[in-house]
């Protein structure tokens, strides 16, 4: 029987005086892929931000363990560092790091020792693989980037960097047809050799394709109303979020 | 061991005394003895050069520390460049709890292009004084990259004076990297004379704990069409304070010149303190003068998205303090002491 990796137990987040999220529950096992769908405003970002520790989300109220531990006690590098990471929907500009230094800095904080030769070599190979050119890794850090290029180096940390869980916000959003393909190829790897937990926030099913889904959470106001298996993908594909609406 | 108040880098054009910015006092300046250069490259000191075409030069920090070095019998010790000579490196070495000065006057002759590294060194440990006053001469068509790197002790008080003038179409490239030292008064006054010559200057610096840095530049555009630009970087902590003048002074004449100047600063602690001058003067309808600055602390949402990634915040800090020294070291133009100054970077020569 599979390790529970993260449980999400009534937990409500407000935003600058406003309540996103209501009572949300949520159980991932090792090696599952969720799927987190709903129409625009429902609160999908905020849960994914909320667990990552982005400061402007207030906990209102519930708890989160993760990989056994409470997560909530953990300031935002601590939780990356005991294997969460979340892919930004709209990756940050940091000017003056290159995308290699940011990364080789990331890897180390994780404990492992490597030479820069090493390191580049080994960066490298993932860099070929989602079909990135070599000359980004000494680029300031997605400064410049196109929106595909900043998709494909927040798939290249995660492939770096090894988590338990990723969390993909729209990581699909704004691709065209063989970023997607790539973007997807990098998950999927991720998913296999890491045995990786993957909770992806998605409006539409493209990046879905590929991967063997196990369950579908929609989140409608703040609140998870439904929850199945994969074909519930193709039903809100052909029906939309109607049907949730008033649920 | 006698001691003296010198007064450095004046503004051209006063402002209010009230802000305390015209000027710097320093105290306890003691009268240094001549510092130890090693020259290394294929390039020598000439010691019966000409010094005439310096002793006109006006230098940034200003008169009262080039009476120190005379009071001192600061002997120049002067080299000329010609045709493309090999990168030059100057090695200027300071000892524990001493104080010492070097003057060092560069030629360069018509058409020339040379590369010059100054590298001020000391044991981070170590306490003391130094001085260092470069004068440049640029011939026509001339051009100078020049490298300062300052990793001297963190009890040391530093003078980095600099005084050229640029003859038609000459180039003068100015690099400098502020990584150690606990009082450090950094001068520049470029006279770009000849049209058409210019001016490009990349300076980063990282301070911390009680540091305090003050730096005077002035570009004084003379000739037609001249061109210069200024770029500062870098990042304040504890109790650390930074004052920076900048002055782009179009004199009568200069029509067509064009004057930038731009700062950017990281204040990581809310004890910092930040003080910045731009000042550009204009007696030339035909010219063009910027100036602009970035002054603040860390983008929240920089610091979220590093931390995301396991970076804990002092880390994250560290990465940010480190880009604004690497830019500035990524300028440098010869690849061994390039990296050799990007690993003092990354190795805590400026503690970061």
């Amino acid at each position: 029987m599979s390790q529970e990796v993260l449980n999400i137990a009534q937990l409500s987040v407000g935003v600058e005086d406003k309540q996103i999220l209501n009572s949300v529950n949520l159980t991932m096992k090792a090696g599952e892929t969720h799927v987190l769908m709903g129409p625009n405003g429902a609160g999908k970002s905020t849960l994914g931000y909320a667990l990552m520790g982005n400061p402007k989300y207030q906990i209102l109220g519930g708890s989160v363990t993760f990989q056994g531990e409470n997560l909530l006690e953990k300031n935002v590098a601590q939780r990356a560092q005991a294997g969460l990471f979340l892919s930004f929907q709209n990756p940050i500009e940091v000017p003056g790091i290159t995308l290699a230094n940011f990364l080789r800095s990331a890897y180390e904080q994780r404990g492992h020792k490597i030479s820069l030769y090493n390191f580049r070599k080994l960066l490298k190979k993932q860099m070929d693989f989602l079909q990135m050119d070599e000359s980004y890794m000494d680029r300031d850090l997605n400064v410049g980037f196109s929106g595909g290029e900043k998709k494909k180096a927040e798939i290249l940390q995660l492939l770096m960097l090894e988590p338990s869980l990723a969390i993909l916000d729209e990581t699909d959003s704004g691709l065209d047809v063989d970023a997607v393909k790539t973007v997807s190829n990098g998950v999927e790897a991720y998913q296999k050799n890491q045995n990786g937990s993957l909770l992806i926030i998605t409006h539409s099913t493209r990046i879905l394709e590929a991967l063997k889904v196990d369950y579908v959470h929609v989140l409608v106001n703040g609140r998870i109303v439904a929850t199945g298996d994969a074909s519930m993908i193709e039903e809100i594909n052909d029906h939309g979020f109607e049907h949730y609406l008033n649920q | 061991m006698k001691t003296y108040d010198v007064t450095v880098n004046r503004l051209p054009v006063l402002t209010w005394n009230r802000l305390r910015m015209n000027e710097t006092t320093v105290s306890q300046v003691s009268v240094p003895q001549q510092g130890s250069v090693t020259l290394s490259g294929d390039a020598s000191f000439n010691p019966t050069a000409d010094p005439a075409p310096f002793q006109a030069l006006a230098t940034g920090c200003g008169p009262a520390l080039s009476a120190l070095l005379e009071q001192a019998e600061i002997c120049p010790q002067i080299l000329t460049l010609e045709g493309t000579p090999n990168p030059v490196r100057l090695t200027f070495s300071h000892e524990d709890n001493t104080s010492s000065a070097s003057c060092v006057c560069l030629y360069l002759k018509e058409n020339t292009s040379a590369v010059v590294l100054m590298d001020y060194t000391a044991p981070l440990s170590a306490a003391g004084q130094g001085t260092v006053q470069t004068r440049i001469y640029l011939e026509k068509s001339a051009k100078l990259h020049l490298v300062q790197v300052q990793r001297v002790g963190r009890g040391f008080t530093f003078f980095n004076d600099i005084g050229a003038a640029c003859q038609e179409s000459a180039r003068f490239e100015l690099t400098q990297l502020i990584l150690s030292g606990e009082r450090s008064y950094t001068g520049c006054e470029i006279a770009l004379e000849g049209a058409d010559s210019s001016f490009d200057a990349g300076v980063a610096y990282a301070l911390q704990q009680s540091d305090k840095l003050d730096m005077n530049y002035v570009v004084r555009h003379i000739g037609k069409r001249t061109n210069s630009n200024i770029d500062a970087a870098g990042s304040l902590q504890g109790n650390s304070a930074k004052l920076f003048r900048g002055t782009i002074d179009f004199v009568n004449g200069s029509a067509g010149a064009v004057g930038s100047e731009k700062e950017e600063v990281l204040l990581i602690d809310e004890s910092c303190v930040n003080q910045t001058i731009p000042l550009i003067l204009c007696a030339e309808e035909d010219v063009e003068g910027n100036h602009g600055a970035s002054i603040g602390k860390p983008d929240e949402e920089v610091l979220f998205y590093l931390s995301s990634r396991g970076i804990p915040q002092e880390a994250a800090y560290a990465l940010l303090i480190r880009a604004k020294l690497d830019a500035v070291a990524g300028r440098i133009p010869q690849d061994e002491f390039r990296q050799e100054i990007l690993d003092a970077i990354r190795g805590g020569a400026a503690r970061a």
